[in-house]
């Protein structure tokens, strides 16, 4: 059993404190997952255990009941269990890629599976403030030599600004998409949303706008279609970063 | 004639529970209609019967608790439970002061689940019950005259024929026809039994939501 293995116990210290990351950066990644999205995670790890204890109840009366037309149902039951514990370990994996417990970053990563893992961790937060996430990812692009856990929570702390900022929005306009792209050498990942106008003047003068990046906020007059958030990742590791 | 057991609704945006709870309440043996959306929820179910609904909390279109303040505002008597996977204390308060019968976290055991269902649908039971009793005694008072009202209101408070004579300008043997037609239509059998009228008429505001009053 992994959980009771004290050499898993004793990797995953090591990990958080002498790997990649510092002591004080990984203490500082965790009070920021308490703060941050912990409850939403919990909703989110709740909702497949809770599907399995549901379906494995119901499976038991029926089984208990032992009626022909019970069958059907319990092997249904049965195979959403499995995609259950599939989408909990999904989840946990995404956690776990977070908080840099996953050992040392594959050298390869595919973006697009990484933004996917990261917003999957926020899908919970996302239902909870009625934000919309799409995504519009790019084909073909190239596999990165960057660490996976850096840029789920690049991801994530962008995403969580971007909720922050668009709090006040009507629930229509609370919209991001997340898109990827590869251009000039760089893979770039992009967030884009559209704010309500800070302040408006005479026409054509374009209305100012209020902008969120890492916590801060700013006022800007770019127009709002082009309000875009990006993480630029080289893709070739002698490039600028 | 056989009359079908009340429905129980499970309304949650996350479909993998919605099949889960729904398998549990069947096997259960209730009757259970699923929603995947509080919007769709309020256009198909049958609002003013008895029943039950199990509510989530966080939902795209709107939350539970809003759905919640709409079920009451179409006065439907369903008995309605909170099942959700991260509620907070203030969401319910709120819910259990709006009525609801419960407030779980997900999630349940089905003991749980299910006693809080039985416990929802016995007092859905009962406020449907309420509500047409308080239909027809509002039926019954709307058939009152103008001078069967007036005397309705004053023999409610307790005083006798002669009383309400003087003090509506007519004879103690019109005011005892009058309050003969007012027992006969509204059904009661004693003095008692209309005081009580009266007080239900009054207290579960069935004569002002109907736009009317007891007069004097």
């Amino acid at each position: 059993m992994p959980q009771d293995d004290p050499a898993t116990h004793r990797k995953s210290l090591e990990i958080l404190t002498n790997g990649h990351v510092g002591l004080s950066q990984s203490l500082d990644v965790l009070v920021g997952v308490s703060v941050g999205f912990s409850s939403a995670l919990l909703h989110d790890l709740r909702q497949p255990v809770s599907a399995i204890l549901f379906n494995a109840l119901a499976a038991r009366r029926l089984v208990l009941k032992d009626e022909p037309s019970g069958r059907t149902i319990i092997e249904e039951s049965l195979k959403d269990i499995i995609s259950e514990v599939d989408r909990l370990k999904t989840l946990l994996q995404g956690f776990g890629t977070y908080l840099g417990l996953g050992g040392e970053d594959v050298p390869g990563l595919d973006v697009n599976q990484t933004v996917m893992g990261a917003l999957g961790l926020l899908a919970g937060e996302s239902v909870r403030r009625q934000m919309r996430l799409s995504t519009d990812l790019a084909s073909a692009l190239p596999v990165l030599q960057v660490s996976a856990s850096q840029l789920t929570r690049a991801i994530i702390a962008l995403a969580l600004d971007l909720f922050q900022a668009l709090e006040k929005a009507p629930t229509e306009q609370r919209h991001i998409c997340v898109s990827t792209q590869l251009s000039e050498g760089h893979v770039k990942i992009g967030f884009q949303a559209r704010f309500l106008p800070l302040l408006e003047g005479k026409s054509p003068s374009p209305p100012l706008q209020l902008q969120a990046w890492s916590g801060r906020t700013f006022v800007s007059q770019e127009p709002p279609e082009k309000i875009t958030w990006g993480i630029e990742l080289p893709t070739s590791p002698n490039a600028d970063s | 004639m056989t009359t079908e057991p009340p429905e129980v609704y499970v309304v949650d945006d996350d479909a993998a529970i919605l099949r889960a709870l729904t398998r549990l309440l069947q096997a259960s043996g209730y009757r259970v209609r699923p929603f995947q959306s509080p919007a769709e929820f309020l256009r198909s179910a049958t609002l003013d019967a008895p029943g039950c609904a199990i509510l989530d909390m966080h939902m795209p279109e709107f939350d539970g608790l809003e759905l919640q303040r709409q079920i009451l505002r179409r006065q439907s008597p369903l008995g309605i439970i909170f099942l959700t996977a991260h509620g907070r204390i203030d969401q319910c308060v709120e819910a259990v002061k709006s009525g609801a019968v419960d407030f779980l976290s997900k999630p349940v055991e089905d003991t749980v689940l299910l006693n809080a269902v039985d416990q929802a649908l016995s007092k859905s039971q009962t406020r449907h019950l309420e509500q047409k009793e308080g239909h027809s005694l509002l039926q019954n008072y709307r058939t009152l005259s103008p001078r069967e009202r007036e005397v309705f209101a004053l023999v409610v408070t307790g005083l006798l024929n002669k009383q309400v004579a003087a003090q509506l300008g007519a004879s103690e043997k019109t005011i005892k026809i009058h309050r003969g037609r007012v027992m006969a239509k509204m059904h009661a059998e004693s003095l008692a039994d209309l005081v009580n009228m009266a007080g239900r008429l009054r207290q579960d505001g069935l004569l002002s939501e109907a736009g009317l009053k007891i007069p004097l």
